[in-house]
């Protein structure tokens, strides 16, 4: 079992997840997108968002536009599609579960352990 | 002090040092060969405003120009091709650490050469054109036992000449039929034993198309590297030289029948005409030697309609620059011209000797005569070659004795 697999493999689970959540906030092009997701230390390298903006774009969750900047080129400003809305829906829900289930699972833990502290006592 | 280049990178000029420049643009199109089509020419573009924003940012804080480090920082941010690739393929081992790991990780850093993702090297053998002698057969055996070729060529050289002449000459030339010519970028990649990448395959293109020594292969067919290029085409033009001899042989003799028939014709009309030239004693005593310039004249005028027809021949078999039409007329009114003297030389000949065989003997003398005086001169240049030794004894040495004290005086 490779540990490091199983770590960016939830990782990559969740940040599908995190940019359909942000863009539902707003519509915001990469940078601010990268801004945020690394303030929330979810991702390392800018370059991961890329490939995975034009997988959700081509899965038509996701729709961009170009808008003129105070400074540089156009951006492209992405924003989420009605489908995307459909997705999120589904995924914050099985989410709500995981996190249920696995915060379920951790708070048995500290009880056991606050248990098996109590009867050490 | 470093060269430095005004690029544009989104829309952005940025003032970039060379060796970043180069590493930026190996990234950059190592990043193309991990995200291929539509879609992956849309994250390259992507990343790459990402990283004209990075490069911006870098400005505004004040540096002047983009250095290496700038780059290196960027390609370490944005993430390596391999990472990227590893991202957007989940079934694979991903080499991604936890967040607050970034500078921990221990793979080694980005450099430019690393192909990425390194597909398994499959190595064949081919015949090396651009570097050959004759095929190119020592050639791609170099690079496909990676040695050095000069070494191998001595010792190709030293085999034959151990193996007197024969064997080697014999397995260079099936090994030249044999072994095929390295000819697309990815062949020439595959014989030197690289990956074949997007990237390379690049470079290939562009190494191709810079050095003067290496002439693209079969593209100029007008060149002599075409004729040269494959045993098979040789052996082809050595047959087709073959006909073409037989040919041209042809040829000669027609051009001697149609010119005997024409000396024929006109040795009967002008027969009269020449009387007229009767009573000048001149002629006379040149008589035997009319024959002799009648044979000449004939002799040209036979070797000048066969350079023709071998001309004509080397214009279709090696693509010869084809004679102009001024060339053709001159040649034409050249060719009657001779023939007219031969005519007359010959009528002449005819009239004072009065032999029956005049043509044929006075055609045969001129032969026999070079036969004879080339087999005379073979045989002075093979006695001079004798008296050499004795000769540089006599000769040389004493001379350079001379020579030498006035040359370091």
């Amino acid at each position: 079992m490779n540990i490091d697999n199983l770590k960016s493999q939830m990782r990559k689970g969740m940040l599908e997840f995190c940019v359909l959540l942000l863009l539902k906030r707003g519509d915001a092009y990469a940078s601010e997108m990268i801004a945020r997701l690394k303030d929330a230390h979810l991702i390392v390298m800018e370059g991961t968002l890329y490939p995975l903006l034009t997988r959700l774009k081509n899965d038509g969750l996701l729709s961009y536009r170009w808008e003129e900047s105070m400074q540089g080129p156009p951006r492209k400003y992405y924003s989420i599609t009605t489908l995307g809305l459909d997705f999120l829906g589904q995924l914050q829900s099985s989410w709500d579960d995981i996190s249920r289930s696995v915060n379920l699972l951790l708070s048995d833990q500290t009880t056991i352990s606050n248990t098996s502290n109590i009867t050490e006592e | 002090m470093k060269k430095t280049f005004p690029v544009n990178i989104n829309g952005n000029i940025f003032y970039i040092d060379e060796d970043a420049y180069k590493l930026l643009l190996d990234y950059l199109s190592q990043l193309r060969t991990t995200f291929t089509g539509a879609e992956g020419e849309e994250i390259v573009n992507d990343i790459e405003s990402r990283i004209s924003e990075h490069f911006d940012e870098r400005i505004r804080l004040g540096a002047n120009v983009i250095v290496l480090e700038d780059v290196n920082r960027v390609i370490e941010t944005m993430g390596r091709p391999e990472e990227l690739s590893d991202e957007s393929r989940p079934e694979t081992d991903s080499q991604e650490e936890t967040t607050d790991s970034c500078g921990s990780q221990n793979v080694p850093p980005f450099n430019g050469t690393q192909a990425c993702p390194p597909p398994p090297i499959h190595k064949r053998l081919f015949r090396d054109i651009r570097h050959r002698v004759f095929g190119g057969v020592i050639a791609g055996l170099s690079q496909y036992f990676d040695w050095d070729v000069t070494v191998m060529r001595i010792l190709f050289v030293v085999l034959t000449l151990c193996t007197y002449f024969w064997p080697c000459v014999i397995i260079y030339l099936v090994a030249w039929m044999v072994i095929p010519v390295a000819r697309t970028p990815r062949e020439i990649l595959e014989m030197q034993g690289q990956p074949v990448t997007l990237d390379n395959i690049g470079q290939t293109v562009i190494n191709n198309s810079v050095p003067p020594a290496a002439p693209v292969p079969d593209t100029d067919t007008s060149s002599f590297a075409y004729f040269v290029n494959t045993f098979f085409s040789i052996a082809a033009k050595f047959i087709l030289g073959f006909f073409g001899l037989i040919a041209a042989v042809t040829a000669i003799v027609f051009c001697c029948l149609i010119l005997v028939a024409i000396c024929g014709i006109i040795i009967y009309w002008t027969s009269g005409a020449t009387t007229i030239l009767d009573g000048l004693d001149i002629l006379e005593t040149a008589a035997p030697y009319i024959s002799s310039w009648g044979g000449i004249a004939i002799f040209c005028a036979i070797l000048l309609p066969a350079l023709a027809v071998t001309w004509v021949a080397s214009c279709v078999l090696f693509k010869a620059k084809t004679p102009s039409k001024a060339g053709i007329i001159t040649a034409v009114i050249l060719e009657i011209i001779i023939i007219a003297i031969a005519a007359v030389l010959m009528g002449l000949a005819d009239h004072y000797e009065d032999q029956a065989f005049c043509l044929f003997y006075s055609m045969a003398q001129p032969i026999s005569f070079s036969l004879t005086s080339s087999i005379d001169s073979l045989s002075q240049v093979a006695e001079t070659a004798a008296s050499i030794p004795s000769l540089t004894r006599n000769a040389v040495i004493p001379s350079a004795i001379l020579v030498a004290p006035a040359i370091t005086a």
